[in-house]
């Protein structure tokens, strides 16, 4: 996956550059931005990060030659993620699993405010933006494996080539994330159940 | 004294990642742990509120536009000045132009171009994708029906002779062994209602289809046609003869593949 070191030499043709940028580049956008969005937590920043993320892609897509182009894309798409959190939200960092504090303090489940009887399509709203609010507030590494696997259903095996890391440790931190994210959404549906 | 799986077996099996010699004794392992059973149960719920629920984001519009924006093979960098001024004078007088007036304008972009002499947006570009996707079918069927040539030599000089009676037009046939592109032979195809002359070739793994037919027309220079079903298409003119070369090789292999043919 590391085809920097020959990617962007001087005198790469433009134009097949441009044509393997949108070959193999443009396809894959919006699972990027989906990965950049979760990961960032908001549109501008998220645009932000997309916009370096395909200006490297851009620029390295002449020495891309492997078989899978998504998940490339993807892994620049995290590092670049991860790089803006490292500077903007160091505190989002903490490793999955270790934080014990209690995130979901802030966090009221929006059924709680629906009077008894609210119809089914105002529960599945409510479940919608619940369980997106408690994505949100897990650290970052356990949200990325989520995102990928649940939401782009990539294989361990691309995952763990889209973060760097050993297959083991997608499955330990997808485990961890599931077993907190369990957790959380058992104890704000008892919080949110009127009593 | 049962076996303990790993803690996190149950997520393999949520995810499918489990091996088949893992399965076996996962399995077992179920059967006679209820906790075990319904911790699946509430991983695999878990896992469905995700993929049903969570928002998946699409990459803005906006954001995208610019980046869509940079012009495709054929067409250089930047319009020229006063077909630029013509299409902004077009976009201002008309806010919201119906489709046909876009395909008006490409077509208003062709005209002006060719008469420029340059070959950016030809006749062909509205039959290209078409094109394409014949030939990337005519690629597939040549693999999967074992039909890929019906006259098998790595000898340029038995395979040109044997187009020779066959076809009204005589392709040029060239040895790329060297080059990393072994010749494997040739084959009669037909696009469309044309009869085409095939030659295959190897590169590594993968098997290259060119595809040959007269063509006044063609343009000249190398530029990638659409890609197809993950198989990449290349296409160029010499010699009066339009050239589609296509395979699942990688664009840059196959540029290379056909540098050296025209070599």
């Amino acid at each position: 996956m590391s085809d920097e070191p020959v990617a962007d030499k001087p005198g790469a043709d433009d134009k097949i550059r441009t044509a393997l940028f949108e070959r193999l580049v443009l396809p894959y956008a919006d699972s990027a931005y989906n990965l950049a969005r979760w990961l960032t937590r908001n549109d501008a920043d998220a645009e932000d990060v997309m916009q370096d993320a395909l200006l490297r892609a851009y620029r390295f897509v002449g020495g891309f030659g492997g078989e899978n182009p998504r998940a490339w894309l993807l892994s620049i798409v995290r590092n670049a993620c991860f790089t803006w959190i490292k500077r903007n939200r160091p505190r989002d960092m903490v490793p999955i699993g270790e934080d014990e504090g209690d995130t979901l303090g802030t966090i009221v489940p929006l059924w709680a405010a629906e009077p008894v009887g609210a119809d089914q399509l105002l529960e599945r709203q409510a479940d919608r933006a619940l369980l997106d609010r408690l994505m949100e507030a897990m650290p970052a590494e356990g949200r990325e494996v989520l995102v990928l696997r649940e939401l782009e259903e990539l294989s361990y095996k691309d995952i763990a080539e889209i973060i760097g890391v050993p297959i083991g440790t997608v499955m330990s931190r997808l485990a961890r994330a599931r077993q907190r994210l369990q957790t959380d959404w058992q104890r704000a549906a008892a919080r949110g159940r009127p009593a | 004294m049962k076996p303990e799986p790993h803690p996190d077996f149950l997520d393999r099996l949520v995810d499918g990642e489990a091996t088949p010699a893992e399965l076996a004794q996962l399995e077992a392992h179920l059967a006679s742990c209820p906790t075990c059973r319904a911790e699946l149960a509430a991983k695999r719920n878990l896992s469905a509120a995700i993929r049903q629920q969570a928002t998946r984001y699409a990459a803005p519009a906006g954001l995208m536009e610019k980046w869509k924006a940079i012009p495709s093979l054929p067409v250089p960098a930047e319009p020229p000045a006063q077909t630029a001024e013509l299409l902004t004078f077009r976009t201002r007088t008309r806010p919201a132009p119906p489709r046909w007036l876009g395909l008006a304008a490409s077509i208003a972009l062709a005209m002006v171009f060719s008469a420029g002499g340059m070959h950016l947006i030809d006749r062909q570009t509205v039959q290209t994708d078409v094109l394409a996707d014949e030939i990337v079918s005519s690629h597939i069927r040549s693999l999967e029906a074992s039909h890929l040539y019906d006259v098998q030599s790595t000898d340029q000089h038995t395979v040109k002779p044997w187009f020779a009676g066959r076809l009204s037009f005589s392709p040029p046939v060239k040895e790329l062994a060297e080059q990393g592109f072994p010749l494997l032979g040739g084959r009669l195809d037909y696009l469309g209602r044309r009869q085409v002359a095939a030659l295959v070739y190897r590169h590594g793994g993968h098997i290259i289809n060119l595809f040959i037919w007269p063509d006044a027309d063609a343009t000249a220079g190398v530029s990638p046609g659409p890609a197809e079903q993950g198989y990449n298409t290349l296409r160029w003119a010499q010699e009066g003869m339009a050239f589609w070369a296509v395979s699942d090789v990688n664009l840059g292999d196959l540029q290379s593949f056909a540098d050296h043919f025209r070599d």
